[in-house]
């Protein structure tokens, strides 16, 4: 439902590696990253210093200042020039790096399930590195490492351009069968891994092998990225692989509809144009010519231009176009991201008590009548709340003041006050109130410390973990309450038995994503749990 | 209310979702880069499980007057990061010539010298860099620059001065 929680589950990272057996797999994970978006290459491109970047990327960069990222060397977008092979080396990592994960990772899984890695595996694991080019991936021949396999399949959820190509792998490449009988082809094999090679190179193997390091085939050194180089390995050259993997890469995927996918040459880069030159008029009938929106102040009618061309040209550079449809999507997204202010420093737009108000009266009457009984805990504090009841005042109808005062002392918008309570803290920072809509609790009226009938029960827990540094003792300069600190204060309890407050009850429109807390991750991601312990300033013990 | 939540529900996480997800994903990607492979005297997380506001720490470069202490910065980062850079202030006093009375910092790599391929990481190292060299000739904080040169003990004491008000407050 939430997608950024999948989003964070599947998000790979060069890290991946560091605990694999081959720690250095980390560094071509990285050189197949975009240096902008440091995900891998979408449609890469080349600039002319020589600097490669999602196409996307580098376009919207270039709209903002015409330089390469990298270097500063001048350039510009009509200089750009697709980068096919990055782009293939690419597809052919990110179609088996959940199965190279796997392979490379086991050594605990492979000792609990009582089986050594005997040499054979070992050979296949090393096999399957040298082949991370040329095969495509090896579909669901591997069924250890349950989770890594899901993740793969999340992948694909995600992705669907890297689905087709699973789907028409071969389910058995016959490297296997070769492996069982010794071919008949003048070489040697390795004692140690098996693989073959000739007679005079096995020595110098031999050593690298015992080291742990991976077999590089002569004449090919480091290019595991690469899948044009034809492998001198005879195991690895197998025949079908090859045609799969061009087949599912330049035609259109067999999973979209015949209408969804229109050729490439439908596609035909769009032209900038010089927006002082053209009236707001004009530059209007431009954009429904377009076939995007036109409305708006002349400012927003040439970003949104200038978005599309982006879009648009970005798309053109793909080997797996999208449909005009979709880019019209992110057209609407971008436009939800970007309508607000470029520096977020300044307030939400969106933000208003009053509709805040309106839209929730019903749920301050329930909620009011909930937390009767919770009158005298609240008391106490009520003085500190004064000045933010004052502002609510203004909103709330006469009579939900008074059962406002009378039994719900924290203001309607818990967050409001705790938000701003830290920057007013710091003294330099002006209050921003903005901070608010960007809270992922979007339940902020049930204050009562009763359990609530309707709300599930994290709600509840968020709210109290929000509030109660608001309570309690505010640290000099805010610092703890600022801190995702881990234990009491945290607002994601970890142990919470629900799902994360989803952002369909998000009633803010606000356009600032919802983004889950590290606390939320599913079990893949644990790992954050564990690092942010060790994190000294990440617990609430170190503040100030 | 169930009826209104339900109606604002559907389009919800779509909006989340997409809405900033370059700069999402972006951030996930660099959070993640920094758990997992921290590197020496630098660590930042999201406050508030807020993608879009870090907290940043910060260990003071050893042999300058900052040694031994820890910094704690706040990064903003715009709905366009990368394309825009990330507002970073000091939330920690600080007494330095580049950065002024309420914390902002003056840095060229965080203006106009701001490159989409900059990370939290190569911020925060920058940051830590100009802790020990701070560029003197155009200073945000003339006191503090004109005491680094002329008397490093003075320039420390009120740095130290300064960084305790933090801590007794």
């Amino acid at each position: 439902m939430n997608r950024l929680n999948d989003l964070d589950a599947t998000l790979p990272d060069p890290a991946d590696w560091a605990t694999s057996r081959i720690p250095d797999l980390a560094v071509l994970d990285a050189a197949l990253r975009c240096e902008i978006c440091k995900d891998f290459y979408t449609a890469p491109v080349i600039t002319n210093c020589g600097h490669t970047f999602c196409s996307l990327c580098i376009r919207r960069c270039l709209g903002a200042d015409e330089k390469c990222a990298t270097c500063r060397a001048p350039e510009q977008e009509s200089r750009l020039r697709k980068n096919g092979a990055v782009q293939q080396a690419v597809d052919a990592f990110m179609a088996v790096r959940a199965t190279l994960l796997e392979a490379v990772s086991g050594i605990e899984e492979a000792e609990v399930s009582g089986q050594a890695v005997n040499a054979e595996e070992a050979a296949e694991v090393e096999d399957e590195i040298e082949e991370v080019a040329d095969i495509p991936p090896p579909s669901s021949q591997r069924r250890r490492g349950r989770p890594r396999k899901k993740k793969a399949d999340d992948e694909d959820g995600d992705e669907d351009e890297y689905r087709p190509r699973s789907q028409e792998t071969p389910p058995e490449p016959p490297k296997r069968s070769l492996r069982e009988r010794p071919p008949d082809d003048g070489l040697v094999a390795c004692p140690i891994c098996n693989r073959r090679m000739k007679e005079a190179q096995v020595s110098l193997h031999i050593d690298d092998c015992l080291a742990g390091k991976p077999y590089i085939p002569p004449r090919e050194p480091p290019s595991l990225s690469s899948p044009r180089k034809p492998s001198t390995l005879p195991s690895s050259s197998a025949p079908p692989s090859r045609p799969t993997l061009t087949q599912s890469r330049f035609q259109p995927s067999s999973t979209f509809p015949p209408s969804t996918a229109p050729p490439t040459g439908l596609f035909q880069p769009l032209p900038k144009i010089t927006y002082s030159l053209f009236t707001d008029t004009k530059l209007r009938t431009k954009l429904r010519e377009l076939g995007i929106r036109s409305d708006g102040p002349k400012k927003l009618l040439q970003d949104r231009h200038t978005e599309w061309l982006n879009l648009w040209n970005a798309n053109v550079d793909s080997p797996r176009p999208r449909t005009k449809r979709q880019l019209l999507d992110e057209l609407e997204a971008w436009e939800r991201a970007h309508v607000r202010p470029a520096n977020n420093k300044t307030k939400a737009p969106e933000w208003s008590d009053e509709k805040w108000q309106e839209k929730h009266a019903d749920t301050f009457a329930d909620l009011i009548a909930k937390a009767r009984g919770s009158i005298q805990k609240r008391r106490k504090v009520e003085a500190d709340e004064d000045e933010v009841e004052e502002r609510i005042s203004g909103e709330v109808e006469g009579a939900q003041i008074e059962q406002l005062r009378s039994s719900q002392p924290p203001p309607p918008n818990p967050q409001l006050r705790t938000a701003n309570s830290a920057p007013a803290e710091m003294g330099s920072f002006p209050p921003s109130s903005q901070t608010t809509t960007l809270l992922p609790s979007s339940q902020p009226l049930q204050q009562s410390s009763q359990p609530l009938i309707q709300g599930p029960s994290h709600h509840l827990m968020t709210y109290q973990n929000i509030s109660r540094p608001h309570h309690e003792t505010i640290p000099p300069h805010g610092a703890a309450s600022l801190l995702p600190s881990h234990s009491s204060a945290n607002p994601y309890p970890t142990r919470n038995p629900h799902p994360p407050t989803n952002p369909q009850e998000n009633q803010y429109v606000s356009s600032i994503p919802y983004v889950p807390g590290p606390d939320r991750l599913p079990a893949e991601k644990r790992k954050y749990e564990t690092i942010l312990d060790e994190i000294p300033w990440a617990g609430p013990g170190r503040a100030g | 209310m169930e009826a209104s939540s339900n109606l604002t529900a559907a389009n919800a996480p779509k909006r989340a979702a997409e809405a900033g997800a370059t700069v999402t994903k972006r951030l996930q990607t660099e959070l993640m880069q920094l758990m997992l492979s921290p590197p020496p005297g630098i660590s930042a997380f999201p406050r508030d499980g807020n993608l879009l506001s870090w907290t940043g720490t910060m260990a003071g470069p050893a042999d300058t007057p900052f040694a031994n202490l820890t910094f704690k910065l706040s990064l903003e980062f715009p709905s366009n990061y990368p394309m825009s850079p990330p507002n970073v202030t000091f939330t920690t006093p600080m007494f330095h010539p580049n950065v002024d009375m309420a914390g902002r910092i003056c840095l060229d790599i965080l203006k106009e010298k701001w490159s989409a391929v900059y990370n939290v990481q190569t911020v925060l190292l920058s940051l830590q860099s100009l802790l020990g060299e701070p560029n003197n000739k155009s200073p945000l904080n003339g006191q503090a620059a004109d005491l680094w040169d002329r008397d490093p003990a003075e320039f420390k004491r009120l740095m130290l001065l300064r960084y305790r008000e933090a801590e007794e407050e």
